[in-house]
């Protein structure tokens, strides 16, 4: 029935943003209303009537988004454990501004979709998103909006009522980590390489920013302010850093093959962070003559005092990143004397994240097209061939596993001065996994699918996750085991109902099911043959 | 093109003409019909408040006379941030409910000053499920979210003192008072490391306090009571982080100073412990000590160095800080082949007066929890009990103050002394950490349960 | 241009020169900056000879070790040799099969001592278990992506490993049901699980902690076996030789090993390969829970996250001694036991010996790029 009036790719941004809706509720309307509409207009076919189409369908999945906001508002959030949405959010205004979102966005999206023009298309599309984009951190607090308190000069202050549920914080670091990913398709994607231990990079970058951005070293030679660089030329630093590190690592290396080069590099992953942690007391002396002073049985101070110190040698061993305890605070950007930047507010930073993303998937993109682009993709469609035809294998190779590690330093620089905190717990394993899992989902090989599984999955892990957590946690306990919950029973079956404590099993369930059912990945790259013999 | 042109101009002044009459009909809307429904809840909890007070008037009644004769109930809101996930959680989960019990055991349904304000409190989560431990990113979220909140007056947490150094400038910023459970990081309140504690406070002014002792004291503790033990050689062993590596620092340094010789010092992380406990243990008791110190917590796997310690044919003392005096620690050593406990006769401290000595709040801390949570009394985390004292303390301070304002309830809660708390008279200094220096020495007996004994110094 | 032909017809000695040097160089280097994880060669030796039984006991607790990596081990690296997969969730595979030996073990035994006898027994359940789990989770997971590239299946795997470690980590919730019920008797055993989710859980102890040597050499003997540390020992010992005995002699040993060799023609031979390879997961599940109960009966713990660092050692092990290769991963582990243990012996911090671990083997793989025992055709394009 459902199929006969609409597409597949309608029906799958109807259950999309109807779900969203559902964990929403009123406290994110508006978004989901835009996100919407962008869905119908992507998913209209092309035919002469597809913007009409796109607006009609648009208002039906406006209708759909506004009846099961209202639902959630005035039933779902009556569940235990919810939090009081702001009224505004479930004004009649504000639905009908989410509704006409919804059709404006449709009905755009639709036209700028069935533009003949492939160049025209593109810029619309880069339009609309870049408008999206600068806008998104002004309204994405808005649960409701009130225009009589609307003000171009601080255009928050429209919002009647701020959302307690901050997108912002999560899309900036969605954008590191899209940033990373990016890099990470350069290796994975273009050339074929697995690499397990990226995260490696990534630390890299992050330790340049806090050496050379903060008192850690400064203090330990009595001049705090010696080692404080800035961040806009730390960041070059960091991301030369971490391309040098890259050649360190891949040069020996890269002749292995498949999953020699993943436990290889998962390798380099553990070993960075471990070295981090544990250079937080040095002294070193001169090996021969504490070999010569040991061996004549003078152990601690008598053999140091023996041997010749070269480093850490005044008073206290040299604390070089201050190990488990971390490196805090790193400084923030500076626009010259005009603005520093601030922790915790986040629109500054959304900014130059934003711009950090954009000049990157522009710089990468340009590569892939470039001779090195074809290169690399060469040698992963067929290795054997491509040597053939006079591509360098190694060379070729290294340049890929070079260019990606200094995105990732790029990342790690911003990260570090964005959190203000590192230390090495931070940069483990799982975040490896994370970013290569974001690639082969979004569809490696393909910037934009890579950038859509980035969002997908730091949306999930960071937004999505917690508010399902919520509404799940209200029906169990307030629905389905209401009758338990107070018997002697109570406490065994809220912990175990206890959708928290499922989180990381929902995001696995999420990983595999999205692997069986689009294992090309959301967007897989539109070159031949991706196939490969088994 | 043309008319796909003309239909697009009309679906989209449509769909502005929509959303403009959605604004004009914005504040309409709000104003008449919307809110009764969207605001029961706040209503709803303002009349238990009206009937309690004064002789008030039937709730049936007109809410005009209501509203003069009891000014509203403002909305005050706690934040508690804290791992949720992976294996903190346990620890995370007591602290909360340290919290959870205090507000209702010691205001009537979250009010507070004659039902003047309605405190909340929101429980926060700063790890994330791919990681499965704190993230920066995350906690620095939560905090912002505090920040911003104009309602939020005190921020609760958090487990891990690398979180705190993310948290506190933040909250410092807004002047937010920050209160801990668990952070022990010597250097957030005290000069540590060089740049410690100021490069946290970038107002200057201390926002953070933490009912919980530092580490410095609880190593030198330590390493005083092994010298009264009698014991002359020790080895020292830490998990790796930053409490556990912070205490065997401060024990070991101790140690030398009074005259214990240090055998050795090994750092194993919590999950190399389950591969390796076996050869560390091997490399420990070939150097002959008689004592082994461990900066750890049960998580971090101490009990299998214990067990494997044991295994190896050591049998001198074993030693570590509250980080172990857990129940958990026991059953985690399990027992051996003829049934005795693995953790028998091992020695710990805790930084605060034994719940069990204090004559009514502990005692009745302690059946209150049990009963609540379903957790027996002899398995309480450590640590609830931190959260319900972090949460007396901020209660004292607003029903002192009764403003809803953060300056003035940071300012009482600094001031905040000899307050009767389940953790003993609490009293914190300028510094925001507690002033007391009452150390309680457990030793498990064979039945394998902690109990008290004294806490002998070196003669 | 210049450059690259300046020494090489100028100075041909200083190339003999720098090729001694180079190694002193290299020598002198590692020394300087292994000094802040302990290497310190004159502090060792003096170590060493002041305690030398002490390496030989390092010894006997990494050829512990490494028994229970290498079972574990076998499990990755049959399925490596078959899909060429790299099945992340094995590892926890393996920590639910020390769940199910604990709840065995103590169940039956409603809490009180466990008798040996109910210890062997334990191999049963925990490996039909984990056969059964891992064979279920190839057809439902795997099969259906064995088409893709194989990242795409690592990738399930990955969420696979998510999934189970978290029905792990929940499984300690259980331990709320004796607090809710404290006068039903039959459930207190459930205690075992520990105070809180998360918790170590302690594994009973079978096995007396005696030195068999002391029977033997007196009471003054340097070294010292305890019975556990044989048993595991002797179990790796018989699990290996079963295992290399199956598929060296059976009909579904053969299979397997002609589908490893070459699918489609094993398909052409009659051969179901959807059900060798589903037996392959079943067999290194079993295995894994083989090694479950051997980590339980001889750390006398376990937790949700055992997984992880047993996982990694195995995969690691499996991968230098030659992926797809049963004595190369026996081999493997042998090495990363023995290593792990010295290293733990010599330096600082555990941190160092994985990094050490890792270390070498970035270094065996530049030499021998296909593992220790691996052949060039281990992998197939």
């Amino acid at each position: 029935m459902l199929k006969k009036i609409l597409n597949r790719g309608e029906i799958i941004a109807v259950a999309l943003t109807a779900f969203l809706a559902l964990i929403m509720g009123g406290w994110q309307i508006m978004l989901v209303a835009v996100l919407a509409g962008i869905l119908i207009g992507l998913a209209a076919p092309h035919t002469k009537n597809a913007v009409p189409r796109a607006a009609a369908v648009g208002l039906g999945i406006g209708l759909v988004i506004v009846a099961i906001t209202s639902f959630h508002n005035t039933t779902l959030n009556t569940l235990p454990g919810q939090e009081v949405i702001p009224p505004e959010s479930s004004t009649l205004g504000t639905y009908l501004i989410a509704l006409g979102l919804c059709v404006g966005f449709a009905t755009l999206t639709a036209f700028i979709h069935n533009l003949h023009d492939d160049r025209k298309r593109q810029i619309a599309f880069i339009a609309m998103l870049g408008v999206l984009a600068f806008a998104f951190p002004f309204f994405e607090q808005c649960p409701g909006l009130k225009w009589d308190n609307f003000n171009f000069g601080d255009m928050s202050a429209g919002c009647s009522v701020k959302s307690n549920i901050l997108w912002i914080g999560p899309v900036i670091v969605m954008f590191i980590y899209g940033l990373q990913a990016m890099g990470l398709n350069i290796v994975a994607g273009y050339a074929g390489l697995l690499d397990l231990g990226y995260v490696a990079f990534f630390a890299i970058g992050a330790y340049t920013m806090g050496l050379l951005n903060s008192q850690q070293l400064g203090n330990q030679i009595g001049s705090p302010n010696l080692f404080v660089w800035g961040f806009w030329l730390v960041i070059w630093f960091a991301a030369a850093a971490a391309a040098f590190a890259g050649l360190l690592f891949g040069a020996p290396t890269l002749r292995l093959r498949g999953d020699y080069l993943a436990i290889v590099t998962l390798g380099f992953g553990e070993i960075v962070p471990i070295v981090v942690k544990r250079l937080d007391a040095v002294k070193i002396f001169e090996p021969i003559s504490l070999f010569i002073a040991q061996i004549m049985g003078k152990t601690g101070d008598a053999a140091a005092q023996a041997s010749v110190c070269l480093v850490g040698c005044f008073g206290n061993a040299l604390d070089i990143t201050s190990g488990t305890k971390g490196i805090s605070p790193i400084n923030a950007p500076q626009l010259g004397d005009v603005y520093t930047f601030k922790v915790g507010e986040f629109v500054p930073w959304y900014f130059v994240a934003l711009i950090l993303l954009v000049v990157s998937a522009f710089f990468i993109f340009r590569l892939r097209a470039s001779r090195i682009g074809r290169a690399w993709v060469s040698i992963r469609e067929d290795e054997l061939a491509a040597n053939a035809m006079g591509i360098d294998l190694v060379k070729t190779k290294l340049t890929a596993f070079i260019i990606g590690a200094m995105f990732s330093g790029f990342a790690g620089a911003f990260y570090a001065s964005f959190t203000s905190f590192i230390s090495p717990d931070a940069f483990d394993f799982s975040i490896s996994v994370i970013i290569l899992a974001m690639v082969i989902l979004g569809g490696s090989g393909n910037i934009t699918g890579v950038l859509l599984g980035a969002s997908i999955i730091m949306l999930i892990d960071r937004v999505l996750l917690d508010r399902l957590k919520v509404i799940i946690n209200g029906v169990l306990q307030g629905v389905v085991f209401r009758d338990v919950a107070s018997g002697p029973l109570s406490v065994f079956v809220n912990s175990l109902t206890d959708a928290t404590a499922y989180k990381i099993a929902i995001f696995g369930l999420i990983l595999v099911v999205m692997m069986k059912v689009r294992p090309q990945g959301i967007l897989p790259e539109q070159t031949a043959a991706r196939r490969r013999p088994q | 093109m043309k008319t796909n042109l003309k239909v697009m101009g009309f679906a989209l002044s449509a769909a502005f003409v929509l959303s403009a009459c959605g604004g004009a009909a914005a504040p309409a809307a709000t104003a008449v019909p919307a809110k009764p429904a969207a605001t029961a809840v706040p209503a709803a909890t303002a009349v238990p408040a009206a009937t309690a007070v004064p002789a008030a008037p039937k709730p049936t009644d007109v809410p005009k006379p209501a509203a003069t004769a009891v000014p509203a109930v403002e909305a005050i809101k706690f934040y508690s941030s804290h791992p949720l996930q992976g294996a903190s959680k346990g620890s995370s989960d007591g602290i909360n409910n340290g919290y959870k019990l205090a507000i209702e055991q010691l205001t009537k349904d979250g009010l507070v000053c004659d039902g003047k304000f309605k405190i909340t409190l929101e429980l926060l989560d700063d790890s994330t499920a791919a990681k499965g431990a704190w993230d920066a990113a995350t906690e620095q979220g939560n905090a912002t979210k505090a920040a911003a909140d104009k309602d939020a007056m005190v921020y609760f947490g958090t487990l891990n003192s690398g979180a705190a150094k993310v948290a506190i400038p933040i909250l410092n910023q807004v002047g937010m008072p920050m209160i801990s459970a668990a952070n022990t990081a010597v250097g957030l309140t005290k000069a540590n490391e060089p740049g410690e504690p100021e490069k946290y406070y970038p107002t200057g002014k201390r926002t953070y306090m933490r009912v919980v002792p530092a580490d410095d004291f609880q190593g030198v503790v330590n390493a005083n009571w092994l010298k009264g033990l009698g014991v002359k050689s020790v080895y020292v062993v830490d998990d790796t982080e930053l409490y556990g590596k912070g205490v065997a620092d401060v024990m070991e340094k101790q140690a030398k100073a009074i005259g214990i010789e240090v055998k050795g010092r090994q750092s194993v992380t919590g999950k190399d412990m389950q591969g390796q406990a076996n050869s560390i243990a091997v490399k420990v008791n070939g150097t002959k000590p008689e004592a082994v110190y461990y900066g750890g917590i049960t998580a971090a796997n101490g009990p299998l160095l214990l067990v494997e310690l044991r295994k190896a044919g050591f049998k001198g003392i074993f030693m570590g800080p509250d980080g172990v005096q857990e129940n958990e620690f026991i059953t985690a050593a399990g027992k051996t082949a003829d049934g005795k406990f693995v953790a028998e006769g091992i020695y710990a401290t805790i930084g605060s007066v034994a719940l069990a000595d204090l004559p009514a709040s502990g005692k009745k801390f302690l059946t209150d929890y049990s009963a609540k949570f379903g957790i027996a009394a002899d398995k309480i985390e450590v640590y609830s009990k931190y959260g319900y004292a972090s949460m007396q303390v901020a209660l004292a301070a607003i029903s002192k103050v009764c403003k809803k304002d953060r300056a003035a309830i940071l300012e009482a809660m600094m001031a905040t002394k000899d307050l009767d708390s389940v953790v003993g008279k609490l009293t914190l200094d300028k510094n925001g950490d507690t002033t007391s220096t009452s150390m309680t020495g457990y030793v498990v007996d064979a039945k394998g349960v902690w109990v008290e004994t004294p806490i002998k110094q070196a003669p | 241009m210049d450059k690259s032909l300046a020494p090489s017809t100028a100075m041909p000695s200083f190339r003999r020169v720098g090729k001694i040097l180079l190694p002193i160089a290299i020598i002198y280097l590692v020394l300087l900056f292994g000094q802040p994880a302990g290497l310190e060669p004159g502090r060792l030796i003096r170590e060493i000879l002041g305690n030398p039984t002490i390496l030989v006991q390092q010894l006997i607790s990494g050829l512990a070790n490494a028994a229970i990596v290498t079972i574990i081990a076998i499990g990755y690296t049959m399925v490596y040799g078959i899909v060429e997969m790299v099945n992340f969730a094995h590892s926890s595979v393996f920590m639910l099969g020390t769940m199910v030996a604990l709840l065995f073990m103590v169940g039956l035994s409603g809490g009180v001592r466990t008798p040996l006898w109910l210890a062997i027994l334990a191999f049963i359940p925990a490996m039909l278990f984990c056969g059964g789990l891992n064979a279920v989770i190839e057809r439902f997971a795997y099969r259906s992506l064995r088409k893709q590239p194989k990242i795409v299946s690592m990738i399930a795997a990955l969420g696979m490993d998510f999934i189970l470690q978290n029905v792990g980590l929940q499984l300690g919730s259980f331990v709320k049901l004796p607090n809710a019920f404290p006068d039903n008797q039959s459930i207190q055993w459930l205690a075992v699980l520990g105070n809180q989710a998360a918790s170590p859980k302690a594994f009973p102890q079978v096995l007396d902690s005696v030195n068999i040597l002391e029977p033997i050499f007196g009471p003054d003997v340097p070294l010292r076996i305890v019975p556990a540390e044989v048993m595991v020992i002797i179990t790796a010992i018989i699990l290996v030789f079963a295992l290399t005995w199956f598929i060296g002699n059976t009909r579904a040993g053969k299979a397997m090993r002609a589908v490893a060799q070459n699918p489609a023609a094993a398909a052409m031979m009659g051969i179901d390969v959807d059900r060798i390879i589903n037996l392959t997961y079943a067999i290194g599940g079993a295995l894994a829970g083989g090694a479950a109960v051997m980590y339980g009966l001889y750390k006398g713990n376990t937790s949700w996250d055992v997984g992880f660092v047993n996982g990694l050692y195995s995969f690691t092990a499996a991968v230098v001694g030659g992926i797809g290769n049963i004595k190369g991963a026996a081999l493997g582990a042998l090495m990363i036991g023995v290593i792990s243990s010295l290293s733990n012996q010599l330096l600082t911090s555990s941190d160092w010996s994985k990094a050490l671990v890792f270390v070498i083997l970035v270094l065996v793989l530049v030499f021998k790029p296909t593992g220790i025992l691996g052949s060039e055709g281990g992998e197939k394009a």
